[in-house]
């Protein structure tokens, strides 16, 4: 049997997808992000510390991996850091959250951060410029960006954060109107630098709070912003990380074009929601890190061929971000598997 | 003394509600054992199973377990002159680099429900303080939470300088987080796994009283 070749780049494919026709193959792509700093043999915090870095960290995983997406993420505090919030950089380790900006400051007192220097913004944007001059328009360059919901949360005491949505449920709104502002800021400066913005709101998933409070105060603040970036003509993934059955019917009104989901039967989202939202997900990011290849290898063509059964068409991926210390050859048997069986054309 | 409406206040999360009554009881002479025993921790098992079932996350979580304190912290000074029956000792932590705490205070509280000591060790834990622990204070059960991957190998570590220590076996491991799978707790050799407050407060009472 001839192998099969791919026939369109990875951004002609994705191209296609959101514009409702199928493409060669489904894009594959799992989460690569800070794990991309060990394919390069660099610490982790030189990856989310420099431009350069994380973009030669991305490139090399580009060649060794043959995905279909470079994922720029270091973790979701990046927007409520330049807002203040005082994060610990370990050497092999990602930031940790270790002051947040509201236990010092009034909300008047936080500023809309300039990506161009605050903190960690320019280290994405910088990024973006490199890879967009070494693959240009061959494949995505998504930048993960927090949504208000989770980057008030890091601006917040978080237990605090949680017990004012229900207390003080006007506080909240305030800390969303503030984040929503940084994160459409952020955005513009991502899309003229060559990315795609992809919209990350892990703490607004049903494994933290009801979906009575996503629908108050974390969907309308995605779709304004999802609303901005329509505007450019773009198409966003939407990405919550943790449990989402109890939103899923919710989601489509975020206006997000296709959904990145996690901890959820993958089964329920195709019959649930595939008719009008593109799916993406959602392989357990434990198993990529601690199984083996071999079972990496059967879950995934299980996995495909359920999310092909989405009318409004599938990506492969993770459900989250590949684990740093994730074996090479995990990543290899994932992309293999999907390869081998996630064709539309035959 | 009306026990329902104390349960009531704690699972309706009104922690002022709660103080007024517990001093009302106090008032009337109820024993401090009896409002913690039949008031307040019944309001928490209800809690417990409405996180359990998807009906409450994790602020009315956060905000029952505020109620339930309130209404503790004047109970629990009275208790000690009591005579208490021993029901076992949880140390409980977040390992190092990780300082996200809300499941590992729901674990807590939950476990502080069913009338069990617990030592609550804070988040961001370096290994060596977890094993002092273990070593003073002789607990029955190290209960140890990770929210990253990134973290989740100081648990393995953990238990390994344990075995170091010769402590292993006077000491039941379960390990719990978001990341953390059943098959990681038998890769690093820990006793069991917790998947959710609700697992790991049943496969605590299992270990201190034994399976039902």
């Amino acid at each position: 049997m001839i192998e099969r070749r791919d026939i369109l780049t990875s951004r002609e494919r994705f191209g296609l997808l959101v514009i409702d026709e199928r493409p060669d193959r489904c894009n594959i792509m799992p989460l690569v992000t800070s794990h991309a700093s060990t394919v390069a043999n660099m610490s982790v915090k030189d990856y989310y510390t420099s431009g350069m870095s994380m973009a030669r960290a991305q490139l090399a995983a580009l060649e060794a991996y043959r995905h279909d997406a470079i994922s720029l993420f270091s973790e979701v505090g990046i927007i409520a850091e330049a807002m203040g919030s005082v994060f610990e950089y370990p050497d092999n380790d990602l930031p940790v959250l270790k002051i947040p900006a509201l236990t010092k400051d009034s909300l008047s007192e936080i500023p809309i951060p300039d990506p161009c220097t605050a903190k960690r913004l320019p280290v994405y944007l910088e990024a973006i410029d490199f890879i967009y001059t070494a693959v240009g328009d061959r494949v995505p360059i998504l930048a993960y960006v927090p949504a208000p919901f989770t980057t008030g949360m890091m601006l917040s005491d978080p237990n605090e954060f949680l017990i004012q949505t229900i207390k003080a449920p006007q506080s909240i709104h305030d800390i969303m109107e503030i984040s929503l502002q940084a994160a459409i800021t952020f955005c513009y400066h991502i899309i003229n630098a060559g990315g795609l913005p992809v919209i990350v709101d892990p703490l607004a998933s049903s494994s933290v709070v009801s979906p009575q409070c996503y629908k108050q105060f974390a969907l309308p603040y995605e779709r304004r912003l999802i609303d901005y970036l329509h505007r450019y003509d773009l198409d966003i993934i939407l990405h919550i990380c943790g449990e989402t059955a109890p939103i899923l019917d919710l989601l489509p009104a975020t206006n997000a074009d296709l959904i990145s989901v996690d901890k959820v039967d993958l089964g329920l989202v195709v019959n649930k929601v595939s008719d009008r939202i593109r799916v993406v997900g959602n392989y357990n990011t434990s198993k990529i890190a601690f199984s083996s290849p071999q079972v990496i290898n059967d879950d995934i063509r299980a996995m495909v061929a359920e999310g092909m059964r989405s009318p409004k068409g599938y990506i492969v991926a993770t459900g989250c971000e590949v684990p740093i210390m994730t074996p090479m050859e995990n990543i290899k048997a994932f992309i293999t598997a999907a390869k081998e069986t996630a064709w539309y054309w035959v | 003394m009306d026990f329902a409406a104390l349960t009531q206040a704690v699972v309706l999360m009104q922690d002022e509600q709660v103080i007024a009554l517990v001093q009302q009881s106090l008032k009337e002479n109820v024993p401090a054992r009896s409002i913690l025993e039949n008031g307040l921790i019944p309001g928490m098992k209800k809690v417990g199973e409405l996180f359990k079932n998807k009906q409450y996350y994790v602020p009315e979580v956060l905000l029952a377990s505020e109620a339930f304190y309130a209404g503790f912290n004047i109970v629990q000074p009275l208790l000690k002159s009591e005579k208490v029956s021993q029901r076992g000792k949880v140390v409980i932590g977040v390992v190092h680099g990780d300082i996200h705490d809300i499941g590992k205070n729901i674990v807590k509280v939950m476990i502080e429900a069913t009338g069990v000591t617990v030592i609550d060790l804070g988040k961001d834990i370096p290994a060596e303080k977890f094993i002092t622990a273990v070593a003073e204070e002789k607990p029955d059960i190290l209960a140890l939470s990770s929210l990253m991957t990134t973290t989740m190998p100081c648990m393995a570590e953990i238990i390994q300088e344990l075995e170091q220590r010769r402590l292993r076996n006077a000491v039941k491991v379960i390990i719990g987080g978001a990341p953390v799978t059943a098959e990681y707790a038998e890769q690093i050799g820990a006793d069991a796994f917790g998947g959710d407050a609700a697992e790991a407060i049943s496969i605590i009472n299992d270990i201190l009283h034994g399976p039902h």
